[in-house]
This record gives structure tokens, sequence and C-alpha cells, in this order.
């Protein structure tokens, strides 16, 4: 199944982990009456041996699971950089448990017996925030593999001029003549297609490499 | 010659005294004795200063001299012929005897005394001294006796006179001696320039001298160097003026050891108040010097640990962080220490004279006026509470402990406002975890229940919602409509199934165990309250009968009962201050049946209530849940029991488990 969605355009896929096949089965049926694709496990340990990798995903946890409770495997995922979003459902939720879901990054929590459309809003605000993260990773990396076309000199001009360095401080930094750092600065913009200073430290934020003056 | 001058003594005796006595004299010598003497020897008889008498072997005078005479006072010539007998009968007896002795023995008897009387001093004894001479004629017969009488009756008087006084002084000084060598003292005797020619037995006994190292300035020697030069100086000048010596110092015993003395010397003078001689003594003062010494040592430890103990005291009065106050027997300030400047606020001038009415807390004047009428009859404030109002206007938590002693009322108060603060806030969290921890298998239990129930209820809803997208689905899928309405079913079995098994949870026969041993669960169950107990105030009373049957049944179920009465019960006495808290715990046989009876002396249950408590939801208390006694009377009930309450003996409520003993 996953073979065989997985063409052009991957479709978005919501996860469900619950230890009752009954709850399963019927959020199965749920999601899919919407269209989704879904899929199914009793535990969480059953979900990490999959390893399903679809980037554009979302997950239904139930809190009171075997071994591993929903909360433990959420702070799991999120210390492996594991960032799908998460919808808890819980069949004997408290308010602390709650908080601690959402502050966690949880993006719903819900108590059985919930409001079906309550469960597929959120299933939808998920897969959203899969896919707005997702596209920024995607800009992340095409940005990055342009960066990585600069020549050390020019990452380095790069770096300095995005930090609000003027042309001839750069200079005095890296020890060139401030003309030197004219080109440089012209064949970092050229490459790393920036419209504007303003674009380039955008770029340079989102790639992590501004400097500080020491 | 016996005859011859007897005869002639006769007759010259019977011619008149003085004519007739020269006229013998003239005439004896010629005739008699033929000697140119006699006339002399006549005049010495006559006149002879001691008596003088010749008599007969039958004793009759043949002669007597005047002085002889004097005995009887009958004149010479009366004598003449007379016996002895006639003339001094007094002493007839003894001279007759004299005289026999002598004329038998020939042999003179000398210096025989004589007793008696002189017929002029008849009241007088007179001693004569006497020697008796046999008189011999020329053939050696003898004739006569001559009798030489002395009276020595003056001389013999003198004498015992002098004996007497000779022995008196002889006694006097033995008892000078004896008292001198046996008093405790050391005495001495100097002359009038001081140097001492006597001392006594314990002088010498003590010092270990003699008296002749003694005048060999001995004396010094057995003074204390520290001392001598002082003493010599002194007893000098008083030498010197004849006034009286005294002083105290130390002697050298004969074993090297000093002794103090106290000393003394007095001038005895005669009777012109001259001074002859000097009398000292010594008396050994060292006891009392070291008792003296002792006392002023004690005395000065004394004053000195009394004024250092007084600086304590006043030391911790001023420093002291707890209120101290003393008070009449009405309470009215009469001393307060500086922590009530510190704690409270006020100055002394602001506390003394009052009592501390005007300081309380409206809610504890009347128990402190409880309290001071108990201190008035005599009893100690062991734990008492009040709060005192600050300067600021804030109240103060102070913990008292009072004496009272001789009208006066000893107070130490503690400022106890964080502790019980923090004693609250600890209360709080006990009683709350306590209620937590009472209510955490029942919580335990509901949540299973309720999460267990749950999860088919969400799926069936879940999959009725699911079943409605599929046919709403455009054509409706009603394969997936098919499942959904399946699965429905089956989750609503399986919630039927579960309420099932909740239900009978509850009862016996599923939970059976092991036999239980009630006292030993009645025991462990309110141990675990202990600290609820401890915190209230309640003290736990067990009267639980030995002889029980095991009971088999649900043990945490059982425990649950006990728990949640006990609980009730604290909850009941917390508010009960005028009694004591008391949990009085039972366990008897009754029958068959164990009972175990649960009883408090808290605020018991209103009348009208008494009949609902069991009933689920009913409570009396602000923050119940009214299910506890209800799901108690259901496990009991499920053990084939009962549980009943009534009204505590005296206050408070008694709850009773009645359960089945083992079958």
């Amino acid at each position: 199944m996953k073979a065989t969605m997985q063409d052009a355009k991957p479709q978005p896929v919501v996860f469900v982990i619950d230890d009752d096949a009954s709850v399963r089965t019927a959020l199965s049926s749920l999601i899919r009456s919407v269209g989704l694709r879904v899929e199914v496990f009793s535990s969480a340990s059953e979900f990490l041996t999959a390893r399903p990798t679809e980037v554009q995903s979302c997950l239904i946890l139930d809190v009171r699971l075997p071994g591993l409770s929903g909360l433990d495997f959420q702070r799991e995922l999120a210390s492996a950089n594991n960032v799908i979003p998460i919808i808890f459902i819980t069949g004997h939720g408290d308010i602390p448990m709650s908080v601690k879901a959402m502050k966690a990054g949880a993006v719903e929590f819900l108590t059985k017996p919930f409001r079906d459309q309550d469960l597929l809003d959120a299933i939808q605000v998920a897969l959203e925030r899969a896919r707005s993260r997702h596209e920024s990773e995607q800009a992340v990396s095409e940005l990055r593999a342009k960066f990585e076309s600069l020549t050390p000199r020019e990452k380095e001009v790069m770096a300095w001029v995005t930090s609000g360095l003027l042309n001839k401080q750069v200079a005095a930094e890296i020890g060139v003549t401030e003309i030197t750092v004219k080109v440089h600065r012209g064949n970092v913009t050229r490459k790393m297609g920036a419209k504007s200073l303003a674009d380039l430290v955008r770029m340079a934020d989102m790639l992590g490499i501004r400097r500080t003056k020491s | 010659m016996t005859r011859g001058p007897g005869k002639r003594t006769g007759r010259a005796t019977r011619a008149g005294p003085a004519k007739r006595r020269s006229a013998s004299a003239k005439a004896r010598p010629k005739r008699t004795l033929g000697h140119e003497r006699l006339p002399e020897l006549q005049l010495i008889y006559e006149t002879a200063p001691v008596g003088l008498a010749f008599l007969s072997p039958d004793c009759r005078y043949v002669h007597i001299n005047q002085r002889l005479t004097e005995i009887c006072g009958i004149p010479v010539a009366d004598h003449i012929g007379r016996s002895v007998r006639d003339t001094v009968p007094q002493v007839a007896d003894q001279v007759e005897n004299i005289v026999a002795t002598v004329i038998r023995s020939g042999e003179p008897i000398m210096g025989v005394q004589v007793h008696g009387q002189r017929a002029d001093k008849l009241n007088a004894d007179h001693v004569w001294m006497t020697n008796w001479y046999p008189l011999k004629n020329p053939a050696g017969a003898i004739v006569g006796v001559n009798v030489v009488a002395e009276d020595i009756t003056e001389r013999s008087r003198a004498k015992a006179m002098l004996t007497a006084s000779e022995t008196a002084l002889r006694e006097s000084e033995n008892r000078f001696r004896e008292l001198a060598d046996n008093i405790s003292q050391l005495v001495w005797m100097a002359d009038q320039a001081g140097s001492r020619y006597w001392y006594n037995k314990r002088w010498y006994d003590y010092t270990g001298t003699t008296i002749k190292q003694m005048q060999e300035h001995g004396w010094q020697r057995i003074h204390h160097p520290g001392h001598r030069r002082r003493v010599e100086e002194h007893i000098r000048q008083s030498f010197q003026n004849g006034k009286a010596w005294e002083d105290t110092f130390p002697l050298r015993s004969r074993d090297g050891g000093y002794r103090w003395f106290l000393s003394r010397a007095l001038p005895i003078r005669n009777a012109s108040g001259k001074i002859i001689r000097w009398f000292g003594t010594h008396t050994d003062v060292t006891e009392q010097i070291a008792a003296e010494k002792a006392l002023r040592d004690l005395n000065d430890t004394l004053e000195q640990r009394v004024e250092t103990e007084t600086r304590e005291r006043l030391h911790i009065w001023n420093v002291s962080q707890d209120l101290l106050v003393v008070a009449d027997m009405e309470g009215k300030y009469l001393s307060v220490n500086p922590a009530w400047t510190a704690i409270l606020g006020w100055s002394a001038s602001d506390l003394l004279g009052k009592s501390s009415q005007w300081l309380l807390h409206p809610d504890d004047q009347e128990t402190t006026l409880g309290e001071i009428g108990h201190l008035a009859i005599g009893r100690k404030t062991r734990r008492f509470e009040s709060r005192l109002r600050h300067k600021n206007g804030s109240y103060r938590w102070v913990s008292w402990k009072a004496v009272p002693e001789q009208g006066r009322i000893y107070a130490l108060g503690r400022d106890v406002t964080e502790i019980k603060a923090a004693e609250n806030e600890f209360r709080e969290a006990r009683r709350e975890l306590g209620q937590v921890a009472r209510r955490t298998t029942l919580a335990a239990m509901t949540a299973t229940i309720a999460h267990e129930i749950k999860q088919p209820l969400g799926a069936a809803v879940t999959n009725a919602n699911a079943g409605l997208r599929w046919l709403a689905r455009s054509p409706p899928d009603l394969t997936e409509v098919r499942d959904t309405l399946t699965n429905i079913a089956a989750d609503c079995h399986r919630a039927s199934e579960l309420i099932l098994s909740v239900r009978a949870m509850f009862s016996k026969n599923e939970q059976a165990g092991a036999p239980i041993d009630i006292n030993a669960l009645v025991r462990e169950t309110i141990g675990v309250l202990r600290s609820d107990l401890e915190a209230a105030g309640v003290a736990v009373r067990f009267d639980l009968s030995p002889q029980l049957t095991p009971l088999s049944g649900n043990k945490v179920q059982l425990q649950q009962v006990v728990l949640n009465i006990v609980s009730n019960a604290i909850d009941a006495m917390r508010p009960v201050t005028d009694r004591a808290r008391v949990l009085a715990v039972k366990s008897a046989s009754k029958s068959d049946d164990i009972v175990v009876t649960i009883e408090d002396t808290g605020m018991g249950v209103e009348a009208q209530y008494v009949d609902r408590v069991f009933e689920p939801f009913f409570t009396t208390k602000a923050h119940g849940m009214g299910m506890g006694l209800a799901i108690c009377r259901s496990i009991v009930e499920a053990h084939g029991g009962r549980l009943s309450m009534s009204p505590g003996v005296a206050h408070g409520s008694a709850f009773h488990v009645h359960l089945p003993g083992s079958q």
C-alpha cells in the first residue's frame, strides 16, 4: 500500500497507536472515511520497529499505553529529533496531563469519547503542520546546497556581511582589500539568489551562520 | 634510897609549898643524898618544864613536881602517897600497865604517848610524851619508877598541821601537774623576765623537745619561720610592758609538721602587784582555722557563684528569645523581659501593671482567664496557646508554660506563629495526603473502571461516526458501514461485560483470599493512619480479643472499611477541644461472628441523620463525597456481614463491623 501510493506526490498518512483493537479499528475506519491514509499500531515499540519514513504524517497516540506511556513516547520522539505532530486521545485524562502534553508540542488532547469532527480537525491541523515543516526543511536544504557551492572565502564573507559589518570592516577582519570583499560579496549574492542584503541575512539566519564579532 | 626521899618528900610537901620546898630542898641532899648540889637538883626538879614523878610499884606518888600536878590541879603535897588512879583516873590504866611492865622487865620504856585531859582544860585532848625509868636500890631491887612527862600537845598539833599543809601542798602540786600535763593545751611558765622554766608534758610530747633544749634557745626552733619574728617581737613587748599576750601561729610538732595554736600568756602578780611569773598556754586551733578557712572559702565561692549565677540569670532574662513574665495571681504583669519588645513591639511600661486582657485575641480571652484560674489553684500550665497583639496590630501565636509559686505566676511564652503556620500547612498537607491515600484504592478502581468502560464506548461512538461518514460518501461504502455496525455491536457487548465484571469485583466469592487475622488487619490499617492520628491528637486504645478465628475475605476491601471508619473518626474528633480525643478499637467474638467496634469521642452524628449515614452521596462534611460509608457497607455486606452505627458511650459514634467467622 505504501509502495503503490508513493508516486509523484507523497500522500499524507495518519499513524494510530492504541492498545485497544476496537479503538484502532474504529479510528482507522473514521480516518479512512475522509480519504486519508491510516496505519495502526498496538504499541509504541511496534511503531518504532516499522520506522515509517513518511514526512507528511501525524500520530494519534493513546495516553495510556502498555509499556511506554503516551507522554513518555512523545518525549522520546522529541529527543530523537522526530518532530511528527501528535494528537493525544485518552479515556481518562486530566488537566495536568493535557497541559504537559500540549507544552511538549502536542497538536490536540482529546478525551474519549470525542466528537469525530474534533479528531478530524486535529488531524488536518497536524498534517498542515507537518507539511509546512516539511516545506521549510526543504527550503533550508536547498539553501544549504547553494551555500555549499560557495568558496570558503565567500562563506566567510557572507557570515561577516550578514552579521552587519561594512565591507571595509570585513576586509580588516579577514585581511583582504575592500575591493576583494566587494567581489566576494557580489558572488555570494548571486550564488545564493538573494534579492537584497535583508534576504541574505534571512538566509544566513536559516542556515545559522551569522557571526558575532569576537 | 627510894623510901628515904619518899618519906621526906611526903613530909616536906605536907609543910606548905614555898617554905616546905626550900626547907626540904635544903634538908634532902643533906639527909638522903648527902650531896652538895641537892638543893639545886631540888630546884630543877621543882621548876623543870617537864613533868616529873617517882611512882612506887603500886603506882602511888612518892615525888611529883609542880609541872606534873598541873594535869589534875591537885597541889604537890596532896599527891604524895595517893595513887595515880586516885588523882588522874583517866590515864590510870595506861600508867599502871607501863609501871608494871617496867618493874617486871627492869628496863626503861621510852617515848610512850599518853593521852588525856588536863583538869583545867577538860575539852581539849592533851598528849604527853613520857619516858619511864626503873629505880633500883643498891641491892638491885626495883623500888619504883621515875616518869618524865612532857606535854607535847602543842608540838604535835603544830606538827600535824605542818604535815597536813605539806600534804595539801603536795596534793595541790600534783593536781596542778596532773591538770597541766593532761589538759590539751601546751602550758609553760616563765619568770618575771620571761625566761621559761617549766613546760607541761603535752609541750614535750608535742614538740619532742627537752627542758634543756628549751632553755638553750630551743623555743625559737619550733616556730614557723614565717611567724617567728613577729611572735618573738610581740611576746618580748608583753614581757616588757607586763600586758597579756595573745597570738595565733603555727608550731612545729615532733614529726616536723606544723599545727596552728592560739597562744596566750598572762602575768601572775603578787599581792603588791609585782609580776612574779608568766603563765602561758598554746591551744591547738588547727581544725578551727581549717574550718574557718573552709567556711571563708565556701563563702567566697558561694558569693562568687551567687554573683555569677545572678549575672547569668539576669543575662538569660535579657537575652531570652522567649517571652518571660512574672505576674500576680490575677494575671497582672509585674515584670517582663526585653523579648516582649523584640517580639511584640510593646515596651515594659506598656505592659506592666495590667493583665494580658488588652493584648489578647478576643477568642483567647476566655481560655486565658481559665488558664490563670488553673494557675491560681496551683496547677502548672504545660501547654497553652494564645494570640497576643503586636504593636503593629497583627497577632502572634504564643505557646505558654507557666508555674504558680508563692502568689506569683512565672510564665514563659514562645512565639510559635511561624511554627504554627508551618504546622497548619503541614497538617493540611497531611490531611490531603491522607485523603488521597484513603481514596487511592477507590480512585484507582474508579479510574480503571472508567477507562475500561470508556474504551469500548469511545470505540462505539467513533465507529458510529465513521459509519455515518461512509454512508454519506457518494456512493455510500456499505461494506465499511456494515463493518462499523458490527464493530459497534462488539464494543457495546464489551462494555456490558466490563460492567458485569466490575460488579463481580465486589463479590466476596470472586475475591476470597488467604484467611485474615482481623486483629492484625485492624492494627496494620490504623498504623497506616498513625501520623494522621498523632497530628489530630488522638489517642488509640486497643482492646482486641486474642481468641478470634481467622476469617476469609478480601483483605484490601476490609482495610478500606477500617480506613474509612477511622478517617471519619479523626475528622469527627478534630474540632473537639473539651475532652480527650480517644479512638477505642475493640474486637470480640459474638457467637460465630467477629465484631469490630470502632468508637470515637468526636462530634457524633445528629439523630436526624443517623439513618442516612450509609446512604450514597450523604455526607455531613464540607468536602465529603458521601461515598465512604456506602462503599464500606457494600463491602461488609459482600462479606456476608453487617455494618451499623450507634452513638458512642459518652460522645461521638461507634461503628460496628459484624463479620461471619470462617465456615
